[in-house]
């Protein structure tokens, strides 16, 4: 109980970063990550279940396209930390309003302090809304998502997962939800970008400690925001 | 409502809960989902808490979240600025509604969330000489949704609250607010290292309420069977539920985790909770 009350009354209002909370992350280990299956692009499995990245396990491969039509595949990083956040423009706790975790600044912070940390790091955005969610296509939808990150100062690749089997491969659940893969292409870190507070900035430190080649810790944390809005049918 | 007023005292042992008095902050544009206000009298629990309340109204449609938020959302957040020498602490919430289907399961309120701070008069000052009423501020915070709809929303509310309990009172739900297991029910960690299992085990009758676990969100505690609810197994005269879960004290942030989430008893919002909270054995945990 002192635990969740620190965690509440060190968390004020109207800050995104208040949300993402420290707690275990929900996630069923299955056979299926353990052989990592490539997923979306051109190296989709079809009818392919997934529950879910593990820790300690591979990094489901995928292959997926960005706004800037440039096509990213995970395989291309092997050697780098590779941050992967979910992200939704219309989110507020994501990419929506000044209050979100771009909009307020959170995110640039955190890819300033990646960068800081790990020169070679990179960080990824994809974005896994369905086609048609809000009237947008998935297209306007990306393009709309590039913007608020365009808006933020930063140049972050946002990549279009329409179909979601990248999402459903990770087991992505909200906006934001962070992934990250170490350079062996193994799951170190599943959760929220930072503490309610924001004083400790999960992204940050996973990317420090994966330089100095020590553990990751934590290695989940509750994520907290939107349910991502999956198409059907996946 | 003489019915439920006498088993919210009852069952619950809460106390007091002025609807007359009603919000004496009540803040917000109207055309947002969520207004919040303090209400002007502390209530009481059968622990012997006496507790702050938040109200939240909620416009149709539209939810806020419990302590976990299941695969999606967030809860609501509460800082109280309190007089010198009194201290609050955990809130505490009341039985959330199961939300969602498999894959995207949340559990929240819908149509009004009363959420209990606790709080404690400052140390050494005699029952008799606490302040009959307290000046109180809240900095409130919030993740509603609607459908494919989310906006975050806070309020700052102030309120005159009154330290003695009202001798009418009843809450703006009907919703239980946990309390802790009755002896009937045991709930116990079993097996060893990797392979630990909290087990919950009840005494059933023909026409006992089905019983859910929905387990709440503490860092270094991983339920491996995902987000809930678990079901129980008939076994003879006894339900059990079984869950496997993981101990991660690397990822825990204050503290040896435990663990922790809600029996519910039935299926209606009104219907018992019962909650579960125990320190798992401290075992050596190798890397996952």
């Amino acid at each position: 109980m002192r635990m969740n009350y620190k965690a509440i009354t060190a968390s004020v209002v109207a800050s995104a970063a208040l949300l993402f909370a420290a707690a275990p992350q929900d996630a069923t280990e299955g056979d299926a990550h353990k052989h990592a299956p490539p997923v979306g692009g051109a190296h989709k499995e079809k009818g392919h279940k997934n529950a879910g990245a593990v820790i300690g396990h591979p990094a489901p491969e995928f292959t997926l396209t960005g706004v800037d039509g440039k096509t990213y595949n995970l395989a291309d990083y092997k050697g780098s930390t590779v941050v992967l956040e979910w992200f939704c423009s219309t989110c507020p706790v994501s990419g929506g309003g000044d209050g979100s975790y771009w909009g307020s600044g959170s995110a640039s912070k955190t890819i300033a302090g990646v960068k800081a940390a790990d020169p070679s790091a990179v960080y990824l955005s994809i974005n896994s809304t369905k086609d048609g969610h809000q009237g947008k296509t998935s297209a306007e939808e990306g393009a709309a998502s590039a913007a608020v990150i365009t808006k933020a100062g930063q140049t972050v690749p946002m990549l279009v997962d329409a179909d979601g089997k990248v999402g459903h491969a990770y087991g992505a659940k909200t906006t934001p939800h962070v992934f990250i893969v170490d350079g062996t292409g193994t799951v170190v870190y599943i959760g929220a970008p930072a503490s309610d507070d924001g004083a400790t900035n999960y992204i940050v430190n996973a990317v420090t400690a994966l330089k100095a080649g020590k553990p990751v810790e934590p290695s989940t944390t509750k994520n907290k925001g939107c349910g991502i809005k999956y198409a059907k049918g996946q | 409502m003489i019915r439920s007023r006498s088993i919210l005292r009852a069952v619950y042992g809460l106390w007091t809960l002025v609807l007359a008095a009603g919000p004496v902050a009540a803040m917000g544009d109207p055309a947002k989902p969520i207004a919040a206000s303090i209400v002007g009298q502390l209530v009481g629990t059968n622990a012997g808490a006496h507790c702050v309340v938040i109200r939240f109204a909620i416009e149709p449609k539209w939810h806020l979240y419990w302590s976990n938020p299941g695969d999606s959302g967030a809860p609501p957040t509460v800082q109280l600025t309190l007089p010198t020498g009194w201290r609050a602490h955990a809130p505490l919430f009341p039985r959330p509604t199961i939300m969602g289907k498999a894959g995207d399961r949340t559990f929240g309120y819908e149509n009004s969330l009363d959420l209990l701070v606790p709080v404690t008069p400052p140390a050494g000052v005699p029952a008799g000489e606490v302040a009959r009423s307290i000046a109180i501020g809240a900095k409130i915070g919030w993740l509603a949704c609607k459908e494919s709809v989310c906006v975050l929303g806070n309020s700052e509310l102030s309120a005159e609250v009154s330290t003695e309990p009202a001798p009418d009172a009843v809450l703006s739900t009907l919703r239980s607010y946990p309390t802790r297991l009755p002896p009937s029910i045991s709930a116990s960690v079993e097996g060893v290292s990797e392979h630990q299992s909290l087990v919950i085990s009840a005494k059933v009758s023909a026409g006992s309420p089905a019983i859910q676990f929905i387990p709440d969100a503490v860092a270094g505690i991983e339920f491996l069977d995902g987000t809930g609810p678990m079901h129980a197994t008939v076994l003879g005269d006894r339900v059990m539920i079984r869950l496997a879960f993981a101990l991660h004290p690397q990822d825990a942030v204050d503290g040896p985790p435990r663990l922790r989430g809600l029996l519910l008893m039935g299926s209606k919002d009104s219907d018992l909770a019962y909650q579960i909270d125990l320190a798992p054995p401290v075992v050596p945990v190798g890397p996952r």
